[in-house]
């Protein structure tokens, strides 16, 4: 088959998300009438545990698992919905996001039912976050490259090794460690293994990393002969590479690598008023144009996800373009805001707090979930020229 | 990834391989539409694929148009194809006689639109259009909406005064003038508007442009497998790889967007996503200049056929509307929004079809 057929399903979605959409506009819009969370001066996700339980209350945690396990058996095609609105309205999500995004579905998948029982439910109450253990020092795009190492011992693991960019492990109470259990083969994915680690154990020492925006998000884990149990290996033994590839497509495909800056927008769309020049029309039309196709890749991938197939190629030109086009976009907000001379006036403050926050901020965007140029390697791939 | 197959496009594209040579191409660029592919375009039913079978056509519906108006994009096929279908289209519905031989629409502009006076057996038509398709010598069908009505036109080949053009793709866009011209066929009719025709003529040159796009990342991804510079194929190289990969990103958007706009083509929400469409293609097609890059220096002559594609591409994105237009209108539907609305309106786009 030749690339220029490859093409995106359309998306057809159901009418009966509206009403799902409604009442996650009405939390959202009751929460911040409440005060609970303002109205978003930047634009990164920030963690507010009371907000997440509230979540869990209202079943929007864990969306798509088994009720046996505290989730709530809804669609995929619904978590979807939710995600975009939460995003949209720059909800304070940050502590359960990644926990709901990536953990669920792999403790789902290769968890044992003891591990299922004992931390889903939790985590679709939002009581609970994990963190995911993956770059190291040495090993960011190469993850394959990795040295944390888990050895056997009697009753479980012993666990050494220092994990970087750690997001968000100072809030959680676990994470899941991809470490070497056994040397590679000739295939060099193969000997890898998923723990459990729970971050209160002895021998786990966390190291606050302060990023660009000025914020606490990134941490060091350092791993000094942890103690894992055996009951906390998830999944096969060895087979831990595989595992934590499967989830791919559902972190890189999502309406976060192209709403995550839409506060910008949406502040700058507002305070343009109708009276903007004809070239600043055109300027915000083609931003709208990039988001509009954007969403549509996105919800056609969400339908694919549906049917249970994995369209790790397709994910991966989302995260590029999403990515690449919220950086464009503030470039082209800044101009905009210059234009139409927005700085100098009240309305144009929160813009430019937006504008600042999200130049910083999207400096990111193409490197965590996979650098540009590693999706750009898979896109090559697809198109079979490596 | 879409496993569905479309007859007219699967038979266009056996044709088309078939017709659309690097002969063919050049004998068209010398002198116009070419009887022999005519007639095959005609035979292969794909002319009056639009028009209802009662009257004669293949009665296809607008995605079957669209799949098979992407396929020529493909093969850069040298003929008034999508303007003839939809032309056709045109006069059925009006209840116009039809037209042999190639067709194309005249529509005017908003500012300049064509004025037709007179009555049944004595209408006259008046104005002037730049860069009609084909339009020194295909027959013109002239639409003006009137009110609610539409007033539909036909005139043969010669019968207005023409300017031979051509777009930078080599395609006639010809400069078409009437002061008082008597014509026989007219008509008024509410079947058809002007603004509708014009909307399809847009969506037309979308997926014409996906085709074009789709070839020449195919061509790019071919030939950086063949040609060989030190000692291995360009393809080995990252810097190549790198920049395929953002082509053939842009070629997926592209064919996102408009798969959207051409299912929701006459649906509440057709402008909107139209317009979406054809801002996105722009970006796209300003993106095309990777594919000669990866090329070097065959890309840069008449002989390579990437050209037939690009040029075509450069030439249709400011066409039925341009990249700025398409951008301002969209634009205009949502600058000014209240923030927390935007998002509410932005989501509700396509969702006016939604069962």
């Amino acid at each position: 088959m030749s690339i220029s057929e490859f093409r995106f399903e359309p998306a057809h979605f159901p009418a009966s998300l509206e009403s799902l959409r409604q009442e996650i506009r009405e939390f959202l819009a009751e929460e911040r009438a409440s005060g609970r969370f303002p109205r978003p001066d930047r634009v990164s996700m920030y963690v507010d545990k009371a907000f997440t339980l509230r979540m869990g209350e209202r079943g929007w945690i864990g969306m798509t698992w088994p009720k046996q396990y505290g989730g709530h058996e809804r669609t995929a095609l619904e978590r979807y919905a939710v995600t975009e609105e939460l995003l949209a309205a720059g909800a304070p999500v940050r502590g359960h996001w990644v926990t709901d995004r990536q953990t669920g579905p792999v403790l789902l998948k290769f968890g044992t039912e003891e591990q299922k029982l004992e931390y889903l439910p939790r985590i679709a109450r939002g009581e609970v976050f994990f963190s995911i253990g993956l770059s190291e020092p040495d090993s960011g795009s190469d993850l394959a490259s990795l040295r944390t190492k888990a050895v056997k011992v009697a009753g479980g693991w012993k666990l050494s090794g220092t994990k970087l960019w750690n997001s968000n492990s100072h809030h959680a109470k676990y994470v899941i460690v991809l470490c070497r259990t056994s040397p590679a083969t000739e295939d060099r994915h193969h000997g890898f293994s998923q723990l459990i680690v729970e971050l209160s154990s002895p021998g786990v020492t966390l190291r606050p990393i302060i990023n660009l925006p000025n914020e606490h998000d990134f941490n060091e884990l350092v791993l000094d002969e942890v103690f894992v149990p055996e009951k906390n290996l998830l999944g096969d033994v060895d087979q831990g590479w595989h595992q934590a590839s499967t989830e791919l497509a559902y972190e890189r495909s999502g309406p976060e690598r192209w709403l995550s800056a839409f506060r910008l927008l949406a502040e700058l769309n507002e305070a343009l008023g109708s009276k903007a020049s004809a070239a600043t029309m055109a300027a915000m039309g083609r931003l709208f144009a990039h988001l509009l196709t954007l969403r549509q890749m996105s919800m056609s991938i969400a339908m694919t996800l549906e049917t249970g197939r994995a369209p790790n190629l397709e994910a991966a030109i989302v995260k590029d373009l999403g990515t690449c086009f919220e950086q464009e976009m503030v470039t082209v907000a800044r101009d905009i805001a210059q234009t139409e001379g927005l700085p100098a006036q009240q309305r144009g403050r929160l813009v430019q707090d937006l504008l600042d926050h999200a130049q910083l901020w999207t400096i990111a965007f193409t490197i965590r979930g996979g650098a540009k140029e590693i999706m750009r390697g898979v896109i090559a791939r697809g198109l079979g020229l490596r | 990834m879409s496993d569905s197959i479309n007859m007219f496009a699967e038979a266009a594209t056996r044709l088309f391989e078939d017709k659309c040579t690097k002969a063919a191409h050049e004998a068209a660029e010398a002198g116009g539409v070419q009887p022999a592919l005519w007639s095959a375009l005609v035979d292969g039913g794909f002319t009056a694929m639009l028009v209802p079978e009662r009257q004669g056509g293949a009665g296809a519906s607008m995605i079957d148009v669209m799949e098979t108006l992407r396929v020529a994009g493909r093969y850069s096929l040298p003929a008034p194809i999508a303007e003839t279908i939809i032309a056709a289209w045109v006069l059925a519905l009006a209840g116009l006689p039809p037209v042999q031989g190639p067709l194309t629409l005249a529509l005017g502009t908003n500012a300049a639109p064509w004025r037709f006076s007179g009555s049944t057996g004595q209408w006259k038509v008046s104005g002037k259009e730049a860069d009609v398709p084909w339009g020194a010598t295909a027959s013109v069908v002239i639409v003006a909406q009137d009110g609610a009505e539409a007033v539909v036109g036909m005139a043969e080949p010669g019968r207005l005064s023409a300017e031979p053009r051509s777009n930078i793709g080599s395609e006639p866009r010809d400069g078409l003038k009437a002061r008082g011209r008597a014509l026989d066929g007219v008509t008024r009719t509410t079947s058809v508007s002007r603004d509708q025709v014009f909307r399809y003529m847009a969506m037309a040159r979308a997926v014409q442009i996906v085709g074009a796009l789709g070839r020449a990342l195919d061509l790019s991804v071919r030939y950086v497998g063949e040609r060989k510079q030190f000692g291995r194929p360009l393809s080995k190289f990252q810097a190549v790889q790198q920049q395929l990969a953002v082509l053939a990103g842009e070629v997926a958007s592209s064919s996102a967007i408009t798969d959207a706009a051409a299912a929701n083509i006459d649906s509440a929400d057709a402008d909107l996503l139209l317009a979406a469409c054809r801002a996105r293609l722009a970006d796209a097609i300003d993106k095309v200049g990777i594919a000669h890059q990866v090329h070097g220096a065959i890309g840069f002559t008449r002989e390579y056929p990437l050209q037939l594609a690009t040029r075509r591409l450069w030439g249709w994105r400011d066409e039925y509307g341009s990249a700025v237009q398409w951008r301002e209108r969209l634009g205009r539907q949502f600058v000014g929004t209240p923030a927390d609305d935007l998002w509410v309106r932005l989501a509700a786009v396509g969702m006016a079809g939604a069962q």
